[in-house]
């Protein structure tokens, strides 16, 4: 299943358009308005969409039925499509990740901190499975894409005093968020 | 249990037992029962809104009943051990991503079986669609998509065909070539349950008739049966469904 699932992810050729654009964008904004990591605060937008984008697609086309038909075991499925998910962002994070600091330490000699990257790393591979759970909801890109962002960028600054760090916050959020997905899917008319 | 069977059954009984759904405080099925058997084509026949697809999409467990059992050789579809393998479904569209080629839709259905790439070379083949393998499913024609869907449901070589509407939007030629391809399936000893609401290109294809109006079964048996003394099964339809708000 989860070879399946991965088989799915690596066919669409949205998945590689947005982790391409995301890449680009990152690698851009280092060099324009910051060092290091800082440009992740944007890039990461990347990420939500691809987390979306993963779950969503299963509803263009009638695919969802496809999917449904040949594996109607639905939580081992929504499992098997979220660990497919992870094992293709783990290491485009990481790319993500390493290009900032990889450039600022190439430009200003700045070293690169492990720490920092592996932060990194897990923050944008947690909230692409959190941005899925979300499309799993919604089961509408845009809609999931719009209310992420939304919460990201509007909200989050203005109740940021209220929350804890927003690694804290995803570690609490994404199993509480992938579990409210999956007990939807698992009883919902598909 | 198993080898209890005789050499050679393929299995594929499906048994629907009193089926309800209500969607939204309307009752979309009122307790429906009905049997399809192996080595027939059985239609599903009734006008549009009368709970085929509905039926249809709970005993493929896409859909959830409020009573009711639909099962698949006494087991319902989510608990298959082998579901692929056991039940191929056409239902309306492609069933695929229209950014994805119709080779690679295959591809991951095939691997989530576990069969081997060769065979979605064989389903391509099959229902000819090898030239338009590397296109993508967006580009597919009506006709093509439904071709693609068959060729899904094929994978597995399964005793079970479903198929919602499977005439709909095709030409004269893929209408002969669907009916011909149903009638060698049963005849290979498989089961094949078809919905429709057009009965006149139907008489020829199928065995046993089951007809629902109004998410109620009004008749079921073989074609003779069910036609009796009616002219054909177009009238024997309308008589049976003319309380229907005609």
């Amino acid at each position: 299943m989860i070879r399946a699932e991965l088989s799915k992810l690596v066919s669409l050729p949205a998945t590689w358009t947005t982790l391409g654009w995301t890449l680009a964008v990152n690698v851009l904004l280092t060099f324009v308005i910051a060092v290091g990591d800082a440009p992740v605060a944007y890039s990461r937008a990347g990420f939500v969409v691809l987390g979306v984008l993963a779950t969503c697609s299963e509803y263009t086309g009638g695919q969802i039925r496809t999917t449904l038909t040949a594996m109607p075991r639905r939580v081992p499925q929504l499992v098997a499509q979220h660990t497919a998910l992870a094992a293709l962002t783990l290491p485009a994070a990481l790319v993500v990740a390493l290009s900032g600091p990889l450039i600022t330490l190439a430009v200003a000699g700045t070293p690169v901190s492990a720490w920092g990257v592996a932060e990194t790393t897990a923050y944008l591979t947690l909230l692409t499975l959190v941005s899925a759970a979300v499309g799993v909801l919604l089961r509408h890109t845009l809609a999931g894409v719009g209310l992420l962002l939304g919460c990201l960028f509007v909200a989050a600054p203005f109740v940021h005093e209220y929350l804890p760090d927003d690694m804290v916050t995803l570690v609490v959020s994404t199993p509480v968020l992938l579990i409210v997905a999956a007990l939807t899917y698992r009883r919902r008319d598909a | 249990m198993r080898s209890r069977r005789p050499a050679g059954w393929l299995g594929g009984v499906i048994t629907i037992d009193g089926l309800v759904k209500r969607r939204g405080g309307k009752e979309i099925l009122a307790g429906i029962g009905f049997e399809a058997r192996p080595g027939r084509v059985t239609g599903f026949l009734g006008p549009n809104g009368a709970g085929k697809s509905s039926t249809l999409r709970i005993l493929l467990g896409l859909d959830r009943a409020q009573a009711g059992t639909a099962l698949v050789d006494g087991v319902p579809y989510p608990a298959l051990p082998d579901p692929v393998r056991t039940v191929g479904a056409v239902l309306d569209g492609s069933g695929a991503h229209r950014s994805r080629t119709g080779r690679a839709h295959l591809r991951w259905v095939a691997r989530s079986a576990g069969l081997p790439p060769s065979r979605v070379e064989e389903v391509l083949a099959l229902v000819g669609l090898a030239d338009a393998a590397r296109k993508r499913v967006g580009g597919y024609s009506l006709g093509m998509g439904r071709r693609l869907a068959l060729a899904t449901a094929l994978l597995g070589d399964p005793a079970v065909l479903i198929l919602d509407e499977p005439l709909n939007g095709l030409d004269p030629e893929g209408i002969r070539f669907v009916r011909t391809f149903l009638r060698d399936r049963a005849r290979s000893g498989r089961t094949v349950l078809l919905s429709s609401h057009l009965m006149g290109e139907l008489a020829e294809t199928v065995d046993d008739v089951v007809v629902i109006d109004h998410g109620r079964i009004v008749a079921t048996g073989t074609l003779a049966e069910v036609t009796g003394a009616h002219r054909n099964l177009e009238d024997a339809f309308f008589a049976l469904t003319s309380g229907g708000g005609r």
